[in-house]
């Protein structure tokens, strides 16, 4: 769709580069003009995970579309953690968004995400988690936000109202901090996407009970490759085989 | 008489008749059994190799489910690439923000399934899509521009990719004016199906453009450094007046 790739890309208009360095370098190519239209039908990640949880009506996510989903992100995360481009926001699925959705679609594509950021003159700083029995807890802010997302994808809901659902009686618990909320259902995300991704928000909210959490150490990050984006690869692959 | 010799006439040619029958029988029997033969050692041929098969998925299976099977020294590589494509990004983040110069700030969107074009990781596909905020875009026609940006990375090997050979020339050939002029120049060139080079008239080539990964073995070849590059939009001083 809007994916450009090397096989097409010379058939965009090329603008050139700005600040040639001797170790980068950014051509910068103009999109076709077709390329605006999808632009235009953008819906966030949260806003589609609601519509979702609309009894009649709400758009259906097939099974392979969220791993498929989730599995990007995971590895999304891993190459661009610490980058400006995720680490000045707690992102949220409010944060990743979709183009080209068409309304009168019943089942939602979830290709090509991406994630938005602000560019500001000045960077301000980080802001912060609201509970702080969350603060506390959390090894590691950037994945348990991805561990939360995942958790939206598998329960096909955003965090608050899963906070609310009668379904999740035993979390039901509005004052809940979002960590005890994602601690609860990671236990039982098994029983939607199976083990292996169960595994993975376990990993995520537990910092892969590793003493580093630092994602920018090399072994925390090949853990991290070899634990949860090579599984969930073999869980798309086996999925898709089936 | 007669009827006696007729009768042993007539047994003889039914002994005839069972002799060529037999005969007959025992020649087809022979390649009867030679087919069942081969077919024996063609069921044997195949049983082999349906275990041999088997064994392979099966190791294929198991190498694919142990998720930490992956060779060290691939899984280092790929957090090399993947420190790669990091990178890019935040320079690329760094360099857009500072030619965004004109207001206050942007909005961008950022595809998160960059393209690595390159088997060796070092050159990255981007797509990204800028947005002035609503505030500051009501009496503006283009409120929106999406970018797909190659991204190329060298450090400090020896460049393979031709838009760093390109990008690398000389100073003077970066400037916009020179490129308009090159822009000129092309029309003296004869276009040839291949998107990616030019024909001059003497048959002589000229590569414009960054090879694909398809065509990486052509990057292997030392080829003719481009004589011309695109213009430097940092010249611009801002992307405003693109958006």
């Amino acid at each position: 769709m809007m994916q450009m790739r090397n096989t097409s890309y010379m058939e965009h208009k090329c603008l050139g580069f700005i600040e040639s360095k001797p170790c980068y370098q950014h051509l910068f190519y103009l999109d076709k003009e077709d390329s605006y239209e999808d632009m235009k039908q953008k819906a966030s990640l949260a806003y589609l995970l609601r519509q979702s949880t609309v009894p009649r009506g709400g758009r259906h996510m097939p099974l392979h579309e969220r791993l498929s989903l989730a599995k990007a992100l995971a590895k999304a995360a891993l190459q661009f953690q610490g980058t400006t481009w995720l680490h000045q926001i707690i992102w949220r699925s409010s944060s990743i968004w979709f183009f080209g959705l068409q309304e009168d679609q019943d089942v939602v594509s979830l290709k090509n995400p991406y994630v938005d950021a602000e560019m500001k003159c000045s960077v301000e700083p980080e802001s912060a988690l609201t509970d702080m029995d969350t603060q506390e807890r959390i090894k590691n802010r950037f994945l348990f936000c991805l561990a939360v997302i995942l958790i939206e994808i598998a329960f096909e809901a955003p965090l608050d109202v899963l906070k609310q659902s009668p379904d999740n009686s035993q979390c039901r618990n509005e004052t809940a901090s979002d960590w005890s909320i994602a601690a609860k259902l990671s236990a039982i995300v098994g029983a939607k996407m199976g083990m292996t991704y169960q595994e993975a928000v376990v990993d995520f909210l537990y910092c892969f009970s590793s003493p580093v959490t630092d994602l920018s150490k090399s072994d925390l990050q090949m853990t991290f490759y070899s634990n949860v984006v090579r599984k969930l690869e073999r869980l798309e692959y086996d999925l898709r085989k089936a | 008489m007669p009827d006696i010799l007729q009768e042993f006439e007539g047994q003889r040619d039914v002994e005839n008749h069972r002799f060529t029958a037999k005969l007959k029988f025992d020649f087809s029997q022979t390649a009867l059994l030679e087919k069942i033969g081969a077919m024996h050692q063609l069921n044997e041929n195949l049983r082999t190799l349906l275990a041999q098969v088997d064994r392979n998925a099966l190791a294929a299976e198991t190498s694919c489910s142990k998720a930490s099977s992956q060779p060290p020294l691939l899984l280092k590589r790929t957090i090399k690439d993947i420190a790669v494509i990091r990178n890019l990004s935040q320079n690329l983040y760094d360099i857009t923000r500072r030619s965004y110069s004109e207001h206050e700030s942007h909005l961008a969107y950022l595809n998160l399934q960059p393209h690595v074009t390159d088997t060796e990781g070092q050159q990255i596909f981007f797509q990204i899509y800028f947005k002035r905020p609503e505030s500051q875009s009501k009496n503006s026609v283009n409120k929106s521009t999406l970018f797909s940006v190659h991204s190329s990375f060298q450090d400090g090997r020896e460049s393979r990719g031709l838009i760093l050979r390109g990008l690398q020339s000389s100073p003077k050939a970066k400037r916009s004016s020179e490129y308009c002029d090159n822009l000129k120049n092309l029309s003296q060139f004869r276009t040839s199906t291949d998107p990616t080079s030019l024909s001059l008239k003497g048959g002589e080539r000229r590569d414009l453009m960054p090879r694909t990964t398809q065509n990486s073995q052509i990057l292997e070849v030392p080829t003719r450094s481009v004589e011309f590059s695109p213009p430097d939009i940092g010249r611009l001083q801002n992307l405003c007046l693109l958006s």
